[in-house]
């Protein structure tokens, strides 16, 4: 349980300051200390165990399906991480408490900071490695509101927003690498995983895995290219850039190629990619710390370097350098933390952090200065330092690399530059500071509280007391660690002071001398670097990059989507052509084995009608009268062809739906203007147009022609055999597909008609209509008498029809649908020949009503039978009535009504709803004129 | 061939009159329909001038009805059609009835208050609402493509009303009118690849198009009738891709959701989304899940179409989404780029008959981010007010801090979103990415872990942009006061959401269980399918039918 409570306790810890907030400073941070300093007892209680090489795993089933548990895995590796998080966090605490100002809201940063350390422990704790992802994702997220805490400035939300990009970037690309590996070995857990090196690094799969989870520990350790996000994150205050810019967060990337070593390291690609990003870092972020003048920027760039330096030794792959990065990172935390904190003492107490401002500091803030120089000192590599140990110790692994071939001396040559420029930055950063001139500060620079430098001081007894005495302080702890690293037994780890005199003495003597030279000439180095270093940062790139995607997306959209629905529909268009032309493409075009039907004369004459009547469509949209009496044409010979190609029924659904269709066109037409708007001359999108149309039409033509050839069977001879009595109950296939066989469909259509009929009706009741300019002027004589008269005798003849149509329906063509729009087209007749107000006056009929009536027939007209105990719509009595003569009642016969009841009902709710439009616009009409004949009417 | 297909129909029990039991079928569409008609009944006698929540809290409770039905017919599924072959009646579908009556529901939730301040409180807004759910319950649970496109209609049509609902608004006009024109050219384009597929094969029936299809591939071979078929198959394949938003049929989702009313648009992009993914996984896999037909890595099937459309939805989706400055285009932008995530797994799952069982990391996925969604454009719809509505990243500042639970939730849901720990869009990307990889590393294709990795790098951008609107919320000062739209009923949508998200992060052991029992029950598979189901579910129901093998015997 103790590795969960380690964890949870500084998550628990996120409410604790927030509650304590309004109680004041202390008893706020103190709630802040407290779960840290508990989960470091606990911690400790854990210690002698695990120096003894002992491996607690725990572990919870949390989503087992995905692999995904809640396991905690303490060993060397881990306790090791989580005594740094949990100690410096400890001291950065006390630091932060004197280092906030009254105005900051101390209870939000010390929330952010146990959130992020509790991330952070369940990153070095995690056993389960999509646990650990999940984790990562959260220091990158509570590192943001860290960097983002004083959200007041600008530079620091752009700092925070960059480092999440970059470091989220990265911790996706782990995530992602994480779920290969754990799909590779069969399991996310540690354990597993970490056996299974030899299995891993055969699979075919090593190399995209390995860039993933090296993205994901490159970008968190800063290394090159993605170093650029660190130094812009020093806008973050400053106990948080000793905590996570230096001490923990950037180490995760590190911790993680150590985590992995057992599993990924040994290969060939392992070794170049990691060494040569390592070195290229460490050399590069050193020699620009030299130039920086941001007392905070030269470390956070000093850090990169160290980084870099660590990235270098598990990149060698070898057992000893893998024990020193382990050393290294220890050494790192300690030293470069208070250096961290020294330069917020600095900054804090002088009111700016310019090395160019700052100077002779040495007088006013001795103790300052002397902490600040021993942390010098060890990150320089001095002897007696902690630094000087593992540097030493990676100069000497450096030198005996096997690896390299023919090119034995390149690794300890730039290792060498490396801890040159290293003792360079490092004598600049303790001589321009605190030597030399004294500058003009802000405020009256003076030593600090003591509660800001004892955090310092015990970073940097440390540096010196390993420096001193590494085996007895240091020796189990690097011993277990390192044991967690190689998965294995480290054997004896040699931390003497003294090796004797070999190539790693003289390159740290080439790094110490050489590196205070470079100093002293670092006037014509500057100078120098003017002239040759490109003014180009990765902050610039990253940003022109970013930049570069938002034009390149700018364009895409206002070339894609410019609110055009032509375009849209071009698009839409182009993109199906082009789906559905690629098979033809791949497969080739062959025609079936029918043969061709003869031409006759008359399907010639009406394929050319219709030709011409949808190009006149086309061409004469613009006068809409027209386009739509040219468009009715069409409809007409589609139905026609319907009548030659044997299908009654098809046809005259497809003639009064044309004519119900008309009708609303005419009834929209109503109320727009006469024509469309004119277009100018011809246009390249209409040259686009006409060749899309070409490209589909032909398309579809050629379609229809390789259908044809080919011989079809089809389902519809099982209808022709089952369609009459009793299966069907009906002569009449069609009909009897309709209500019986696809009773369903035929339902679902009758639904798609009410709910049509219902948004007509939702977008056109009430609606607030306004004259629009240019409609048609109309006749005076709104309803001639001729139609009028003639149109009510019409009323009933036609609804007898329809009575009849939908009657015969069952054996003959006909039905409820088509006798349902004959209906509609006499009703609306009415409202057509005699006005709105006469029409509905006579028709108090809810016609929303009616249609959901209709739908609700046809579902009772199914359940009827279920409830009689017999299968849905299997009811048929047959009876003979006088006169009308054999009379067949089938449960089909009023599903048929309901679909009448339905189309009439939908219909004149869209039909109606449309005159209305008009009817409002003809009262405004009379008020104009009632306005010009009566001056005095208000 | 008729004789065979006779045969075959009699083994699928498609001859049989369909018996009482089959009924139950129809419980939640019924449910949800009758609802509907009824609330017909009551609008008419509303009285004029009062609010109409009532109406809205009687919709909710009806939907709330129809997905705790699902919960009582889980058990009580048919492992063959029903209706002729109309239906299916099976846990698949029944999670997505769930599903969609619940999306329908919190959308209702989210909107009187909204109606009313837009001065249309009208009836009908929740009338076609219920209607849409309808249609997207027999959409899921169409075994015929016939069905299928009825249902499709009866989904869309009320959507487009309500995109317009608006109508005094000329970007809610704007809007209904694009997505109308293009959802019906759409849905043509769609139509005619059914017709081809039934030219092709003699049937709309999905089953039957599956067996005929394998006739014809024994009778003709590959290069003669078959790719017919497929350009019938990638025909209705844009019809879906239209509906799910994925580029290049995505345009329509940026004019559409920026003028819809905001709930609508919650609503659209999640369930019509889910509803339109879920149909698109049954037509593939029970009538196209044919070697030739399906390709994949580029011996150009479907599979191939999917793997380039789940691609270009990532990349597009969230590369755009940055440059957006107007909160709901970057949303539509982002559901496009969920598409694509989406895709992801749909293609994964798919690409060969052993991964069928990952289709539950789809329905997973679509779950949460259903929730997710709606969260979203509930607190959009709670600032909504008209000609005061929050609608720039800059009109969203300090509103955090100001409305502490409208804060939290968009917290969360921009969290789940951007794919982050502990809310139910991490698990949800893990999920699919994980199926994605699993594919990969059993078939040794890298195709699969290309798009992983693509996946995962774009999501780089959603990162940035889903936390663009939380820096917005919490660190940018008030440039405008902005009344919201006090009413309990987004509230209570809203925070269950949020509430939702996180519990599904937290503990999805639940809805995991369902995804993976609604994917075992999946009917209609071929055998191929089935095999693998059958492994996972060594359990038969008892109204198992032996799956039809006929011999084919050529008749040409």
């Amino acid at each position: 349980m103790t590795p969960l409570f380690i964890v949870l306790l500084p998550l628990i810890g996120v409410l604790l300051p927030l509650l304590f907030d309004r109680f004041g400073r202390l008893p706020c941070t103190l709630s802040a200390a407290f779960p840290t300093l508990m989960a470091l007892g606990m911690l400790f209680s854990m210690g002698p165990a695990v120096m003894a090489g002992e491996v607690f795993v725990i572990s919870w089933p949390w989503v087992e399906s995905l692999g995904l548990n809640l396991a905690f895995r303490v060993d060397g590796l881990g306790f090791l991480f989580a005594l740094l998080i949990l100690g410096i966090g400890a001291l950065v605490i006390m630091y932060a408490h004197y280092y906030l100002t009254n105005d900051d809201p101390i209870g939000r940063f010390f929330a952010y900071l146990m959130l992020f350390m509790g991330a952070m422990l369940g990153v070095v704790l995690s056993e389960n490695v999509l646990l650990l992802a999940f984790f990562w994702e959260m220091t990158s997220l509570s590192s943001f509101l860290l960097i983002a805490y004083w959200s007041h400035v600008p530079a620091a939300r752009q700092g925070a927003r960059m480092a999440l990009t970059i470091t989220g970037l990265g911790g996706l690309g782990l995530f992602a690498g994480l779920v290969m590996l754990g799909n590779m070995v069969g399991s996310y857990d540690l354990s597993v995983i970490l056996a299974s090196g030899e299995l891993i690094r055969a699979h075919e799969l090593y190399v995209p895995m390995l860039l993933l989870v090296l993205l994901g520990a490159f970008t968190k350790s800063a290394q090159f290219p993605f170093h650029f996000w660190l130094p812009n994150a020093m806008t973050a205050p400053t106990p948080v850039s000793a905590y996570l810019h230096s001490a923990t967060m950037v180490k995760a990337g590190v911790f993680l190629l150590a985590r992995m070593h057992p599993a990924l390291a040994g290969s060939s690609e392992w070794f170049f990619i990691v060494t040569g990003v390592g070195l290229l870092t460490l050399v590069f972020a050193a020699y620009v710390a030299l130039f920086k003048h941001d007392l905070k920027g030269l470390l956070a760039y000093s850090t990169i370097s160290h980084l870099g330096l660590i990235t270098v030794l598990f990149g060698f792959g070898t057992k000893a350098a893998a024990i020193v990065g382990v050393f290294h990172i220890m050494n790192h935390a300690a030293f470069k933390a208070s250096l961290f904190m020294t330069a917020g003492i600095v900054d804090h107490e002088c009111g700016t952090r310019d090395i160019r401002v700052l100077g002779g500091l040495k007088k006013y803030m001795p103790i300052t200065f002397v902490l600040a120089l021993l942390g010098s000192a060890a990150m320089a590599g001095i002897p007696l330092f902690n630094g000087f140990l593992s540097k030493e110790m990676f100069f000497y692994e450096a030198w005996k690399l096997p690896l390299m071939g023919d090119y034995p001396w390149l690794v300890p040559a730039i290792a060498t530059l490396g801890g040159l420029l290293s003792m360079a930055y490092s004598v600049r950063l303790v001589y321009d500071v605190f030597f030399g001139e004294v500058g003009e500060t802000p405020k009256k620079p003076h030593d600090p509280p003591f509660g800001m430098m004892f955090p310092v001081g015990v970073l940097v007894a440390i540096c010196v007391a390993v420096g001193l005495f590494p085996e007895p302080i240091i020796g189990p702890l690097l011993t277990a660690a390192s044991a967690a690293v190689l998965f294995g037994d480290p054997g004896a780890i040699d931390l003497s002071l003294w090796h004797g005199f070999n190539a790693a003495v003289v390159m740290s003597l080439i790094a110490i001398f050489g590196g205070t030279l470079f100093f002293t000439q670092r006037a014509r180095l500057y100078v120098l670097a003017d002239k040759i270093w490109p003014d180009l940062t990765g902050k610039k790139v990253f940003e022109q990059l970013v930049e570069a995607v938002a034009t390149a997306m700018r364009t895409i959209t206002s070339t894609l989507e410019n609110g055009s629905l032509q375009r849209y529909i071009a698009l839409l268009l182009g993109f199906s052509v082009l789906a559905a032309g690629l098979p033809l493409v791949r497969f080739g075009i062959e025609p079936g084995p029918m043969a061709m039907t003869e031409i006759d004369f008359v399907s010639v004459v009406m394929w050319l009608i219709l030709v011409v009547c949808s190009l006149a469509t086309a061409i004469l949209h613009q006068r809409r009268l027209v386009a739509v009496i040219v468009i009715g044409v069409v409809g007409l010979v589609i139905s026609l062809a319907f009548v030659q190609l044997s299908g009654p029924d098809l046809a005259l659904t497809q003639l009064s739906v044309e004519i119900v269709t008309i009708l609303l066109l005419l009834l929209a037409l109503f109320v727009l203007p006469k024509s469309t708007p004119h277009e100018g001359g011809f246009t390249l999108r209409q040259a686009r147009d006409i060749v899309l149309a070409a490209v589909a039409g032909l398309g579809t033509a050629l379609m229809a022609w390789l259908v044809m050839t080919r011989p079809l069977e089809s389902i519809s001879r099982f209808h022709l055999e089952n369609a009459n009595y009793p299966v069907g109950g009906g002569n009449n296939v069609v009909n009897v597909t309709l209500v019986d066989f696809r009773g369903f469909d035929t339902m679902g259509e009758i639904s798609v008609l009410l709910v049509a009929g219902l948004g007509i009706f939702a977008m056109l009741q009430g609606l607030d209509f306004k004259y629009v300019e240019g409609t048609i002027s109309r006749a005076r004589d709104r309803y001639p008498v001729m139609l009028t008269s003639f149109s009510r005798p019409l009323l009933a003849l036609i609804i007898l029809i329809s009575i009849y149509v939908f009657f015969r329906g069952h054996n003959m063509p006909g039905g409820g649908f088509i006798a349902g729009l004959i209906t509609s087209v006499a009703l609306i007749l009415q409202y057509l020949a005699s006005g709105i107000d006469w029409a509905s006056e006579r028709m108090r009929i809810n016609f929303k009503l009616l249609a959901a009536a209709g739908v609700m027939l046809a579902v009772l007209s199914g359940m009827v039978s279920w409830l009689a105990g017999l299968p849905f719509m299997t009811m048929a009595v047959q009876f003979s009535l006088p006169v009308i003569g054999e009379f067949n009642v089938v449960s089909t016969l009023f599903f048929d009504l309901g679909v009448y009841l339905t189309v009439i009902g939908s219909m004149m709710v869209i039909l109606s709803n449309l005159g209305h439009l008009g009817q409002i616009e003809e009262e405004y009409d009379e008020n104009e004129r009632l306005t010009e004949a009566d001056p005095w009417k208000p | 061939m008729l004789n065979m297909q006779l045969s075959q129909m009699n083994n699928l029990a498609m001859l049989t009159p369909p018996s009482a039991i089959e009924l139950n079928a129809l419980i939640p569409g019924a449910i949800v329909t009758l609802v509907a008609i009824l609330f017909i009944l009551i609008d008419v006698f509303h009285r004029k001038g009062t609010p109409r929540d009532y109406l809205a809290y009687f919709s909710v409770v009806g939907l709330g009805v129809a997905a705790a039905s699902t919960y009582f017919l889980w058990d009580d599924v048919l492992a063959r059609p029903v209706f002729f072959g109309m239906l299916y009646f099976d846990r698949f579908a029944l999670f997505f009835a769930a599903l969609a009556s619940v999306a329908g529901g919190l959308a209702i939730l989210c909107s009187p208050a909204f109606l009313r301040s837009h001065r249309m409180d009208r009836g009908e807004y929740y009338l076609l609402v219920l209607l849409s759910v309808v249609g997207m319950i027999f959409m899921v649970a169409a075994a015929d493509l016939l069905t299928l496109f009825v249902a499709f209609e009866v989904m869309s049509i009320p959507i487009y009303v309500l995109a317009g609902f608006l109508r005094d608004d000329g970007r809610s006009a704007e809007a209904a009118m694009k997505y109308f024109v293009l959802g019906a050219f759409s849905a043509t384009i769609m139509l005619y690849g059914i017709a081809l597929i039934y030219g092709a094969t003699g049937t709309t029936n999905l089953e039957f198009i599956g067996h005929n299809l394998a006739y014809l591939q024994v009778a003709e071979g590959v290069h003669a009738g078959y790719w017919m078929a497929l350009v019938g198959v990638v025909l209705i394949l844009s019809g879906f891709a239209f509906k799910i938003a994925a580029v290049p049929f995505h345009i329509w989702a940026p004019d559409v959701y920026t003028g819809s009313p905001t709930p609508i648009v919650g609503f659209m992009a999640s369930a019509v989304k889910a509803i339109a993914f879920a149909a698109m996984l049954r037509v593939m896999v029970v009538a196209f899940s044919f070697e030739s037909l399906r390709g994949g890595f580029f011996g150009y099937g479907w599979i191939d179409v999917l793997f380039v459309l789940a691609g270009a939805s990532m990349v597009l989706g969230n590369l755009v989404a940055i440059t957006q400055n107007n909160v709901k285009r970057m949303l539509a932008y982002s559901s496009v780029a969920h598409a694509g995530y989406i895709l992801v797994g749909f293609v994964a799952a798919n690409s060969h008959p052993s991964f069928f069982l990952h289709n539950d990391a789809i329905l997973f996925y679509l779950v949460a981010y259903t929730f997710g969604v709606i969260g979203a454009f509930g607190v959009l719809a709670y600032f909504g007010r008209r000609g005061e509505a929050v609608e720039t990243y800059e009109d969203l500042g300090n509103l955090g801090f100001k409305y502490p639970v409208m804060g939290l939730v968009m917290g969360i849901c921009m969290f789940s979103a951007a794919g982050i720990p502990p809310t139910a869009g991490f698990l949800a990307k893990l999920y699919i990415f994980s199926s994605a990889v699993d594919a990969s590393i059993q078939t040794g294709e890298f195709a699969f872990i290309g798009l992983v990795i693509l996946g995962v790098l774009t999501s780089v951008a959603g990162v940035y942009y889903y936390l663009k609107v939380l820096v917005y919320m919490y660190m940018k000062p008030a440039l405008r006061e902005f009344r919201p739209l006090d009413h309990i009923g987004p509230k209570v949508a809203v925070v269950a959401c949020a509430v939702l998200t996180l519990y599904l992060g937290i503990f999805p052991g639940r809805a995991l269980e369902l995804s993976r029992e609604a994917i075992v029950d999946f009917v209609g598979a071929p055998a191929a399918v089935q095999s693998v189901i059958d492994q996972a579910n060594p359990i038969v129901p008892d109204f198992a039918v032996e799956p039809a093998v006929v011999a084919a015997e050529p008749v040409l």
